[in-house]
């Protein structure tokens, strides 16, 4: 299949959280697979700065953009075989720190960004007379392609038969923006409407995703449930209800040539379910970064994350006081709402030698957490699949997960008695039942043989895309399917 | 030192980032309250009617959209600092302070300190920067002067998102604008284009409805309305005088704005401008409900008023042309329409023209009615007045037949027999006032159109049901002031409304088609009366030629019985003087046999000559038949033939017994003689029932082995015999007198096995007899009621 895949972020041009991580990863496998894979995301200065040498295509393209026009220049970059880089360069809007954003917040023209974007890509399609099966969008960000293929590109053949399936990965994030953005879009005004593009008076691209794409999907099954639901469904539930019947869940994979513990550059010492040793080296030298003076043998609890309430952190604050006074570590790095920061930073200092705290992100200490912490805790709000409980099997660390989205799906709660589960859940969002969650995977910490057993076994399990990439294909296929329907045969 | 520029390096870094307006605002209030160490900074929004102060940024978290803090212009510590344009900073201990800022208390309940600093650059107030802590808090000047310079701040992104949001809000206009410019040009669709102005219009002054309406100056009628979203309960879009009461006068124009609360009390806003035409239509637009940034309700601004003239100059020429090509295209459209229905009225009226047949006129009328490319009804029924019962009774009905692609021209088409036939012959509705709609049609003379008809009387209880259509139309059909039936309408099939067109078309035809139906049944009647009339002439022909044979028979008659009577007497005489044994004794015999045969002929002559009085009354047939049979049962029997008698119950007959008695008294004779060497004679009665008017049939059977086919046309002649005795004047006798009755007598000959007579005789009093039943349809399919009226 011909396949172009649309995204705001992907490795290793864009890099901001793990949907760059997750386009890659599947752009890759379908490619190894035999597909013919392109992927198109902004150049932005990160990527400029990414190294990889980038080729012009020759091509410049006019966008219009309310009163003005801007050009957009095209670039590519084979990064592996049948795996192809389109990049959109645009300086005055992508030539910035930050792909989104800065420290202070989302940039004030995101709006303005991501329309000439997704305009720029549907355009490229024609403009290169690019032969695709399907495209593949993800995101607010690339929310008006399919609208622009059926809209104001609906005359365009090429266009017309495009296959569009559009991915969901968080419906937290819609992209609204004021309704006076809306002449940005270049489409009539009757697109900004209850039915299409409107959401309260305002712009709403993910729903023009929603509403024109031809397949709708979201990145775990059960996440796929929630979002019918008015709690998770952020004021989309409708749509989602109303094309349930073209809404599918396919929960998302791992890399493991990326993560895998036996030959991860970045760990202190190299460990695989037959030799654990290393992992203690890991432990050891988080033990050392952090500075902590427990014993190695005292449980060690680890988290990676954005200081955000719906990554559940404000639950984590709640009961760290509480956490501490058990033998126990904590180390966390992340970065996020400033009040987060600094009340994490409060706690940390009251709890000198047990509690290690880095405000701040890089992979590199990432995989340092997840290898060296004996448990792992992701208490979020929601997740719609979540990647790093899928890394903390991997790298035999015990997450301690709340019941919600991906987490739910992937992670089955231990039974002593029999053995099975990969870790240990709580329901409710509240400081008791995640302590409780905590205190079950402290005390068969407690049992080592069992817990070793368990390490084990979750090292072992096989998440990898490879067999997820199948099911996306499979999605392909029914989105060309209704297209050609529509079509006429 | 270092530390102030540190925090001043870091608002201008966030003053000059390039994140949305709100995220500025807010980190810098932000980093003032942790770089002061105070509990809250907290900035209130001036709104654009200067009268309230609200909550939009907190130190804290982000304000959640249904918390509303707000301070009245003047009022609270907040207030104050707005309306004196200077640094108030109070605390809880001094009087007056908790109660004037206890609003606060819903997000800082244990507020002590409260610092409020204007946000304003040297000429606009925006808002207020309020920094909240729990204790005693002193600020020192330096302090102040970061406050200060950070309010500076604050004012200046105020200001740039302001202008910025204000650029958008014009771009946004402008390509609403221009959109709308498009579509006038693009479109002289009506609706169409009502469409787009009111959508566009709510969305670019982000209004929950729009709604537009041109009404006629004079008629005071709504010609045209459209609406877009939420516009509540009816229209109300109030005609804009440039005297109402609200109306301002310069510098702007006219318009209407309000706020009404709805039922549940919650208010609703409204602006509505003029849309001024040439002539006599005027209208207005209108836009409801404002949605704010918090999805709430609010009041429409001056400039939302501006861009609403700016649209409503825009559209109104545009809508001008579209109203009036929209007329002419009504006008044309109606015309098309006119020509058409009178097309169909013509080729119906040429199709009418081609008969006289009453049958074949119903069914043209109503294929006209029904037929899609005639009138073009869903159903059509028609019915007549009786005028002898004075009742209207059901003929004929039809269906529209299904279109199909190969439809017929109309002229072919009425041709046609009717393809989906009502039977409506249980149709009978009495002509009185109390009878419903249809009798009311008839009684009143004028065509009527009923809505929703209740249980009408008129209509029998088995097509109630089949008559649940929301309207139809009773057309009477008229001749010189006399309803002479009533065509019945309708579209319950296709549900679709009466138009008047077709309608008005209806009673042009109904015209043209009373008088036709008047005509057909005009000349059926003459055409009965004609053959009436030809029968009469016949029958008095053959009365003449017998009168003259019968008065020359009964001269010669009279003339021969005289020399007869001295012939026989003197033959007697001579008999008595011829002896015994003499030779002349044999001819004397022979003598006196033939003047009693003569005297026999005489009397049949006579007979037949019709001298002998007719006595007529009511008898029994079976009863004659009888009588008859005693006189001839003993040459029967002696002839050795059985008789066989299958009688039937008749009514009583009007005749003359006596004559009756004589065809029956001949026609056994003549069966007798048939049979010399035996046989069986069959007599059968029965009543035969014909077009006009019940008949008694008795049939005369013999087995003598039939009439030779030769001889069969010469049986009824007078004087013709194939026996060598007898006077030829039996069968024809027997005729006359059953014509004389109005009968028939028929002879049914089967060769080889015998001969059946079969007498019909009347059993009405008075009976058009011949041939009478064979056109008799004509007449009915007006005036059931034959048989006894002609």
């Amino acid at each position: 299949m011909r396949i172009l895949m649309v995204t705001p972020e992907a490795n290793p041009f864009a890099r901001s959280g793990g949907l760059a991580e997750v386009t890659s990863a599947l752009a890759g496998a379908l490619a190894q697979q035999g597909h013919e894979v392109k992927i198109v995301l902004p150049l932005y200065r990160q990527a400029r700065e990414a190294g990889i040498p980038l080729q012009a295509a020759g091509r410049s393209l006019s966008i219009p953009l309310s009163w003005k026009t801007l050009p957009a220049d095209i670039y590519r970059a084979e990064v592996e075989p049948g795996l192809e880089f389109y990049l959109i360069a645009q300086d005055s809007l992508y030539n910035r720190d930050g792909l989104y954003g800065t420290a202070y917040g989302d940039f004030e023209d995101n709006a303005e960004r991501f329309i000439f974007f997704s305009r720029a890509v549907v355009e490229m399609i024609e403009a290169l007379e690019l032969d695709l099966d399907v495209c593949h969008c993800q995101e607010w960000h690339s929310g008006l392609v399919p609208v622009y293929c059926r809209t104001l590109y609906h005359e365009r053949p090429r266009l017309q038969r495009l296959p569009v399936v559009y991915t969901v990965h968080n419906v937290g994030y819609q992209g609204i923006f004021s309704s006076y953005d809306f002449p940005l879009t270049g489409l009539g005004w009757e697109l900004l409407s209850p039915k299409t593009l409107e959401f309260y008076g305002r712009l709403n691209l993910m729903k023009g995703g929603l509403v024109f794409a031809d397949l709708l999907s979201t990145v775990s099954g059960k996440y796929r449930e929630e979002i019918l639901t008015p709690e998770y469904g952020f004021g989309l539930e409708g749509i989602f209800q109303e094309r349930a019947q073209e809404l599918f869940g396919i929960t998302e994979g791992v890399d493991y040539s990326r993560w895998d513990p036996s030959r991860d550059r970045c760990l202190a010492a190299a460990y695989d379910r037959d030799r654990l040793a290393g992992k203690q080296a890991c432990k050891a030298f988080l033990y050392g970064h952090f500075g902590l003076t427990l014993p190695l043998t005292a449980p060690l609890l680890g988290m990676t994350t954005r200081l955000f309430e719906r990554k559940g952190i404000d639950l984590v604050e709640q009961i760290l006081d509480d956490l501490m006074t058990l033998e126990v570590g904590f180390v966390l790095q992340g970065t996020g709402e400033e009040r987060h920061q600094y009340l994490l930073q409060e706690i940390s200092r009251k709890h000198p030698g047990r509690m290690g705290l880095t405000i701040g992100y890089s992979e590199e200490l990432a995989r340092q957490v997840i290898a060296g912490s004996d448990l792992f805790l992701m208490p979020s709000r929601y997740e719609p699949c979540g990647l790093d409980q899928l890394y903390c099997l991997r790298y035999g660390a015990i997450p301690v997960v709340r019941a919600t989205g991906g987490l739910d799906e992937t992670i089955g709660e231990y039974d002593p008695a029999t053995g099975q589960g990969q870790g240990f859940k709580f329901r409710g969002y509240t400081t008791a039942e995640f302590l409780g969650a905590v205190q079950r995977a402290l005390a068969l910490f407690g049992n080592q043989t069992a817990w070793q057993a368990l390490m084990r076994r979750n090292m072992a399990l096989d998440f990898s895309w490879e067999q997820v990439a199948p099911k996306y294909v499979d999605l392909y296929q029914r989105a060309q399917e209704k297209r050609r329907r529509l079509m006429g045969g | 030192m270092a530390e102030r520029t540190a925090f001043l390096a870091q608002m201008v870094e966030i003053n000059t980032s390039t994140v949305s307006f709100g995220e500025r605002l807010g980190n810098m209030v932000h980093l003032l309250a942790r770089h002061l160490k105070v509990d809250l900074a907290l900035y209130f929004g001036l709104d654009k009617n200067k009268e309230a102060l609200s909550l939009q940024i907190s130190s804290k978290a982000p304000v959640p959209p249904h918390l509303k803090l707000e301070f009245p212009w003047g009022r609270g510590t907040v207030g104050e600092a707005a309306q004196t344009r200077s640094n108030i900073q109070v605390d809880r201990r001094q009087p007056g302070v908790a109660e004037a800022n206890a609003p606060l208390e819903k997000i800082h309940p244990a507020f002590h300190t409260l610092a409020a600093f204007p946000v304003a650059d040297d000429n606009f107030l925006y808002g207020v920067l309020l920094l909240v802590h729990k204790s005693e808090r002193h600020f020192t000047a330096a302090e102040r002067q970061k406050v200060r310079l950070s309010t500076l701040m604050l004012a200046g992104t105020l200001r740039q998102a302001l202008m910025q949001e204000e650029a958008k809000k014009r771009i946004a206009e402008l390509s609403v604008l221009f959109e709308v410019g498009k579509a006038l040009s693009a479109t002289v669709e009506l609706d169409d284009l009502l469409e787009r102005i009111v959508t566009t219009t709510a969305k670019v002054i982000n209004a929950r409805g729009a709604a537009l309406q041109i009404i006629d100056r004079v008629s005071g009628e709504t010609r045209v309305s459209s609406k877009y979203g939420k516009v509540p309960g009816v229209l109300v879009c109030p005609p804009i005088s440039e005297t109402a009461p609200e109306a301002r006068t310069l510098p702007e124009p006219p318009y209407i704005q309000g706020q009404a609360p709805n039922a549940e009390g919650v208010l609703h806003y409204h602006l509505a401008v003029p849309l001024t035409f040439k002539g006599q239509l005027s209208g207005t637009l209108c836009v409801f409900d404002k949605i704010a940034a918090t999805g709430q309700f609010g009041p429409f601004d001056p400039e939302n008023r501006q861009l609403l003239f700016t649209m409503a100059g825009l559209i109104v020429s545009a809508l001008d042309n579209a109203l009036t090509y929209q007329q002419v295209e009504n006008l044309a459209e109606r015309n098309e329409r006119m020509v058409r229905h009178l097309t169909a009225l013509q080729e119906i009226s040429w199709a009418m023209l081609s008969t006289v047949q009453e049958d074949r006129l119903l069914d043209i009328l109503l294929q006209g009615i029904v037929l899609e490319n005639g009138l073009g009804f869903d159903r059509a029924l028609l019915l007549t007045v009786d005028e002898t019962t004075r009742t209207l009774q059901g003929i004929k009905g039809a269906l529209r037949p299904p279109a199909s692609p190969t439809s017929p021209i109309l002229a072919q088409a009425l041709a046609m027999p009717l393809a989906l036939e009502l039977s409506l012959a249980d149709w009978q509705v009495p002509v009185r006032a109390d009878q419903g709609a249809l009798a009311q049609a008839v009684l009143q003379r004028r065509p009527q159109l009923l809505r929703q008809p209740p249980k009408d009387p008129g209509i029998p209880p088995s097509w109630q049901a089949a008559f649940d259509a929301q309207e139809f139309f009773v057309v009477p059909l008229m001749v010189k002031d006399r309803a002479t039936g009533l065509i019945v309408v309708d579209n319950q099939t296709s549900a679709r409304p009466l138009e008047p067109e077709p309608l008005h078309a209806l009673q042009m035809l109904a015209t043209q088609a009373a008088l036709v139906l008047e005509n057909a049944h005009l000349y059926s009647t003459i055409d009965a009366n004609n053959r009436e009339l030809m029968l009469i002439r016949e029958r008095m022909l053959e009365s003449d030629r017998l009168a003259a044979l019968s008065s020359l028979a009964s001269g010669m008659a009279h003339e021969i019985r005289n020399p007869l009577v001295s012939i026989g007497g003197f033959a007697r005489r001579i008999e008595k003087m011829v002896e015994q044994n003499s030779p002349l004794r044999g001819y004397v015999e022979v003598i006196k046999e033939e003047v009693t045969r003569l005297e026999k002929l005489l009397r049949e002559i006579l007979d037949f000559t019709g001298e002998n009085l007719s006595y007529f009354g009511d008898h029994d047939l079976d009863q004659l038949i009888e009588d008859t049979l005693l006189l001839v049962q003993r040459d029967l029997d002696a002839g050795n033939i059985k008789v066989e008698k299958h009688l039937a119950v008749l009514p009583r007959l009007h005749c003359d017994d006596r004559q009756i008695k004589q065809v029956f008294y001949n026609l056994f004779q003549n069966a007798r003689q048939a049979m010399p060497h035996g046989g069986t004679l069959t007599i059968r009665t029965q009543p035969v029932e014909k077009e006009d008017g019940i008949y008694a049939a008795a049939s005369v059977s013999d087995t003598g082995g039939g009439i030779p086919m030769e001889v069969l046309h010469n049986i009824f002649n007078p004087f013709f015999s194939t026996k060598d005795y007898g006077t030829g004047l039996g069968l024809s006798i027997a005729q006359r007198i059953v014509a004389r009755h109005y009968g028939q007598i028929e002879v049914k000959n089967e060769l080889g096995y015998g001969v059946t007579f079969v007498v019909t005789l009347p059993i009405a009093k008075y009976c058009l007899v011949k041939d009478a039943g064979e056109k008799a349809s004509l007449a009915s399919a007006v005036n059931v009621p034959s048989g006894g009226r002609r």
